[in-house]
């Protein structure tokens, strides 16, 4: 079996891992970065999935946020 | 009979059973697949990829091309159904880069799953051709069809459910990625056939 790392993270360590990948890549907020995903920017990246992946973990806690328009 | 939990978690640790002897066998026994669920909240969410969580891709060797790099991500979520538990993918990202990557570049080759949003018309599975290597930059590929060129960058190829497997076979038979075992085809086989047997039997044909 390849190596599974389980791993817990609370809702305020997701938060955190999005702040810090949004203010590395991008030098801006998490929820601005989303924002900016899901109207097409940095489509195919890393980033975007990332970014998409945390998102969807928040989701856990609540519906996941819906972009400002 | 798909796979059901009594509880998500249950539901998780049968897709890790399914996914972590395939991936070992494969792809070598010293890969990483992370699964990280959010603690205290409502268990049903589970993100999955292949690597450590510091490194979401991995360096694979190929018998023609050197070094390619790959990244496979899935959104699991744990349905309640009938008192239990069934697990399902909402979300997959299947990459293939030619570089050592960064978080913006793009892969040459993406199949993807993806909720569309309203205001975006494109399949939910889809395929998408990267840019290549142009002179100084990367430049997509553009084809003439009718009147106009079509970059082939911005059009998502419709595709059914594409499993983990599918891109692992064609990593091996078309871009001469080394396999960890001779009997890689049978393994890819029997990993389909518990796939659709035991997750989902909706998504496409299996190989006979």
């Amino acid at each position: 079996m390849a190596k599974c790392d389980e791993i817990e993270l609370s809702r305020e360590e997701i938060e955190a891992e999005a702040e810090k990948l949004a203010s590395e890549v991008l030098h801006t907020s998490a929820r601005e970065a989303w924002a900016r995903v899901r109207h097409g920017e940095f489509e195919g990246t890393l980033f975007a999935s990332k970014l998409a992946r945390l998102f969807f973990l928040l989701g856990s806690y609540e519906p996941i946020p819906v972009a400002a328009e | 009979m798909p796979i059901r939990g009594r509880t998500p978690r249950e539901c998780f640790d049968k897709f890790k059973e399914h996914i972590g002897p395939m991936i070992a066998q494969i792809l070598g026994a010293q890969l990483h697949v992370s699964f990280t669920t959010a603690a205290g909240g409502d268990n049903c969410h589970c993100d999955m990829q292949l690597g450590t969580p510091h490194q979401d891709y991995v360096q694979l060797e190929s018998r023609t091309l050197g070094k390619v790099y790959l990244s496979l991500a899935q959104d699991l979520l744990a349905k309640p159904c009938e008192g239990a538990y069934q697990p399902t993918t909402l979300q997959y990202w299947y990459k293939v880069f030619d570089v050592q990557l960064g978080q913006l570049d793009e892969p040459l080759f993406r199949w993807e799953r993806s909720p569309v949003e309203s205001g975006k018309q494109h399949c939910k599975h889809h395929f998408q051709v990267g840019k290549v290597h142009g002179d100084e930059r990367r430049r997509a590929i553009e084809v003439h069809l009718g009147a106009g060129m079509l970059d082939l960058n911005r059009v998502h190829l419709p595709t059914g459910y594409v499993l983990i497997e599918d891109v692992l076979r064609f990593l091996i038979s078309e871009l001469g990625v080394k396999p960890a075992t001779d009997k890689w085809e049978s393994v890819l086989r029997e990993s389909e056939g518990r796939f659709f047997r035991e997750f989902n039997s909706r998504t496409s044909t299996p190989t006979p």
